[in-house]
């Protein structure tokens, strides 16, 4: 008996292993899935040490003392939930664990009710405390039954790809804390010709692509009295003679409801050009029935309604988003340009522009003097995205080429919407070293989020990031701060309250470097500010790039720029003589780091200075990962690599 | 009204209904089904082991259920057992090791966690060797990757 309940084969837990439990019987599946819960319940309530030390057991705890360190810290799976993540997912239970705030599932329903049942049952237990959390819950419609496991949701999508049928009655009484549900694509399910819906406290409801009939529509508003946002990005109306789309028209006695009056809550309502530009248009010319305040997020995928579209008088749209790619000689650039140029955008604060080739004529001053008209009405803009690019792939490799670029892309937009507040910007490239740098952005005095996105690492002078670090106390969000990895020097940015970064480094001396650096921000910080806390400090160290030249040359500059700012950091890179030097945390240039990711993506760089990086990285090591117990994350099979000799 | 449950060799056990709903699982059951006269089965758990469970919920029927809250200490101690519950758990290794799958079974947390205190009390302060000896465990490593391990761990040590 114990050896089956203690001593089970490692193999039982491998991947392979898994899937087959999957497809086994469930009750198999329950006990196996029980004696590695208890397994790893008990595991929990050992030390760090004592963990450590019962991996030479055997195979199987081996496996589950490295699953539970690994899952300890959270699950996130951007392709979402697959019989291929379930060996992960076989020991998430087992600790505290932090969902993404986006979990799907699209695989098979005994998969995912297995998953649920398991999340449910540890959760009961307290093992799982920020499920709550969860934004969105992807959930496949074929289990809807397992809702009751799920009824503390609060957010709920269920993502079809086809039109299947939902019962909304169920979701609702099943889920009574919800507040967000999206049945995008389902096909309502109503009992006879007039769907009673329970009175919900939902304040978001997306009904993309959705099969409704009219007395859902009519009674919407009604059972959802606390509705804020309303997606309708297409909507089919089912009558009683068949399905199909009906005239626009009909939704429009619940859009009147919509006015201030009737429903004071509602004030964002999200359209979709290609399917509902009738609706708009209607909706857009009956203004009595709306308000200023009311939102409106248009977005177009459709290049050919975009004629149309400008035609059409936008008052009171607030929000517009355009997906996809256009070229330059593409109909919607010109339009774009027109309808920013216009005085009917006047209550536009946020536009998602598409990503547009080529960016240069786009931008030429000659342009935009033909349409000086309208002198650009969208200068209250507070949220600007877009994405600029070569229209040939080379295009964009030469140096002058890439500095002019961004001089224009920058400068157009700060000369054009000085009060934004959130720039992202999508570009191959950006090159901020031709003279005066990024100091066009000090003109956006209101510059919270300042996103750029770019292929290649951006260039970006040490005059720049001085700047940026002084600029720092204004920024609300550090880290959506820069998303990518820098090649150069790298500062660490603090808010009001927090101070915080995702920094990626090419070398365990970038990391040092940016400890230190966000070690003197936070003693800055905190004696002006008591209450300023470390918010995500966290650093990626990836090889990838260690030997190439061009890193080369970027730790070069790093260095040289740590040695020209060097005055108030230790010279020193040796992480031994730092702790020699005690002093407490405040001399600890790791006590604030919360999470460390070491990546070494090739085994042939390894070798290279793999004698240089174990002295640098050992102790390091050694240093935090006893302390920083459930916040330092590693790839077990790099430190396999790595300690090898 | 007293709840019948039926174990896996078909023995019955009458016991209060309060006592009964210990377990989270019967509890729902009770809910879902509604009460009446048939046993309630319980496929996964022995006679003996059910003996031993309503024993351990006849002693706890009057303990205020664990809320949620309660229970969210994220550091675990596992030298905060009750003294009857010690002596309680005071079986061999076989009953101790059913009374806590039962015990996730019938979804009784304070249960479950005595076991596994009791258990995690058993590993701690032993070595691998030890543990191997007390739980029957068959050591599956190489020399090489036991070797491995140790390396691995080197870093992590005490200093």
């Amino acid at each position: 008996m114990l050896q089956r309940f203690l001593g089970r084969s490692a193999k039982a837990i491998s991947a392979d292993s898994k899937t087959q439990l999957l497809k086994s019987s469930r009750k198999g599946q329950h006990r196996a899935l029980a004696i590695d819960i208890i397994l790893c319940e008990i595991l929990s309530y050992l030390s760090l040490q004592e963990r450590r030390r019962v991996k030479l057991v055997c195979k199987r705890w081996n496996q589950f003392c490295d699953q539970f360190w690994r899952s300890s810290k959270k699950w996130t799976s951007s392709k979402g939930y697959s019989p291929e993540c379930a060996k992960e997912l076989a020991n998430v239970y087992s600790v505290q664990c932090e969902f993404s705030k986006y979990v799907r599932a699209t695989v098979d329903p005994a998969a995912w009710l297995l998953f649920w049942q398991t999340v449910s049952q540890a959760r009961k237990r307290n093992q799982v405390k920020q499920l709550e959390f969860c934004e969105e819950v992807d959930v496949d419609l074929h289990v809807i039954p397992i809702l009751r496991e799920i009824a503390w949701v609060t957010s709920l999508r269920i993502d079809a790809n086809v039109a299947r049928k939902v019962d909304i009655q169920t979701i609702l009484e099943s889920l009574p804390q919800l507040r967000q549900l999206d049945v995008s694509g389902a096909v309502l399910e109503n009992k006879g010709n007039n769907t009673v819906l329970p009175l919900s406290r939902l304040t978001h409801l997306g009904l993309d692509n959705c099969h409704v009939t009219q007395g859902f529509m009519d009674e919407l508003l009604d059972c959802f009295p606390r509705l804020g946002s309303l997606q309708l990005t297409s909507i089919y109306m089912v009558s009683t003679s068949g399905r199909g789309r009906n005239p626009p028209m009909d939704i429009l006695p619940m859009i009147k409801r919509c006015c201030p009056t009737a429903n004071p809550m509602l004030d964002e309502i999200f359209l979709e050009a290609s399917y509902c530009y009738d609706i708009l248009r209607a909706l857009l010319e009956m203004p009595q029935y709306l308000q200023r305040t009311t939102k409106f997020r248009y977005r177009i995928h459709a290049q050919s309604y975009w004629k149309t579209f400008t035609t059409v008088s936008l008052e009171y749209m607030t929000r517009l988003e355009i997906r996809g790619k256009y070229w330059l000689h593409d109909f919607p650039v010109e339009a774009l340009h027109t309808y920013l140029c216009h005085d009917d955008a006047r209550h536009l604060r946020e536009l998602v522009a598409p990503d547009i080739f080529y960016p240069d004529e786009y931008l030429d001053p000659n342009l935009i003097q033909k349409k000086q008209y309208g002198t650009w009405s969208s200068r209250d803009l507070v949220v600007l995205q877009m994405g600029f690019g070569p229209e040939e792939a080379d295009s964009g490799d030469d140096t002058k080429h890439r500095q002019l670029l961004t001089r224009h892309i920058f400068g157009f937009i700060v000369s054009m919407c000085p009060r934004l507040t959130d720039l992202w910007v999508r570009c191959k490239a950006v090159d901020f070293s031709l003279e005066g740098g990024m100091c066009c952005l000090t003109r956006l005095e209101r510059l919270q989020t300042l996103k750029i996105q770019t292929v290649d690492m951006p260039v970006v002078t040490e005059h720049d990031l001085v700047w940026l670090f002084h600029r720092r106390a204004q920024f609300s969000s550090s880290s959506s701060f820069l998303s990518s990895p820098l090649a150069g020097p790298w500062r660490s940015v603090g808010t009001r309250k927090s101070i915080g970064g995702e920094i990626t480094g090419n070398s365990v001396r970038t990391m040092e470097k940016v400890c230190r650096a966000i070690e003197g921000d936070f003693a800055a910080l905190r004696a002006t500010r008591p209450e300023t806390k470390p918010d995500g400090i966290s650093v990626t160290i990836k090889d990838n790039h260690a030997y190439s030249p061009d890193a080369e040359r970027g730790e070069q500059q790093e260095e040289d720029w740590e040695g020209r700012q060097g005055s108030t950091s230790p010279s020193s890179s040796s992480w031994n003589s730092r702790q020699g030097g005690g002093g407490g945390n405040e001399g600890n240039h790791l006590a604030l780091l919360q999470s460390l990711t070491v990546e070494y993506s090739s085994e042939r760089y390894l070798g290279r200075r793999k004698e240089e990086e174990k002295e640098s990285i050992g102790p390091v090591l050694k240093r935090i990962r006893p302390r920083l117990e459930t916040q330092v994350y590693f790839c077990t099979w790099i430190e396999r690599q790595y300690n090898h000799p | 009204m007293p709840i019948t449950l039926l174990s896996l060799d078909d023995v019955q056990f009458k016991v209060d209904k309060e006592v009964a709903e210990r377990s989270i699982l019967i509890k729902n059951m009770i809910e879902d089904v509604g009460e009446s006269d048939a046993p309630i089965p319980l496929p996964n758990v022995s006679s003996s082991v059910l003996k031993k469970v309503i024993e351990y919920c006849e002693h706890h029927r009057n303990d205020p259920v664990q809320t949620q809250d309660e229970t969210d200490d994220p550091r675990k101690r596992s030298n905060d057992i009750e003294e009857w519950d010690m002596k309680f758990m005071m079986v061999d290794q076989e009953m101790l090791f059913e009374i806590i799958l039962a015990a996730n079974y019938l979804d009784i947390k304070p249960l479950l966690d005595v076991g596994c205190k009791t258990v995690a009390n058993i590993i701690k302060g032993k070595t691998p060797e030890e543990i191997r000896k007390v739980f029957n465990i068959v050591n599956d490593f190489t020399p090489e990757e036991e070797a491995q391990i140790k390396k691995e761990n080197e870093w992590a040590e005490d200093r």
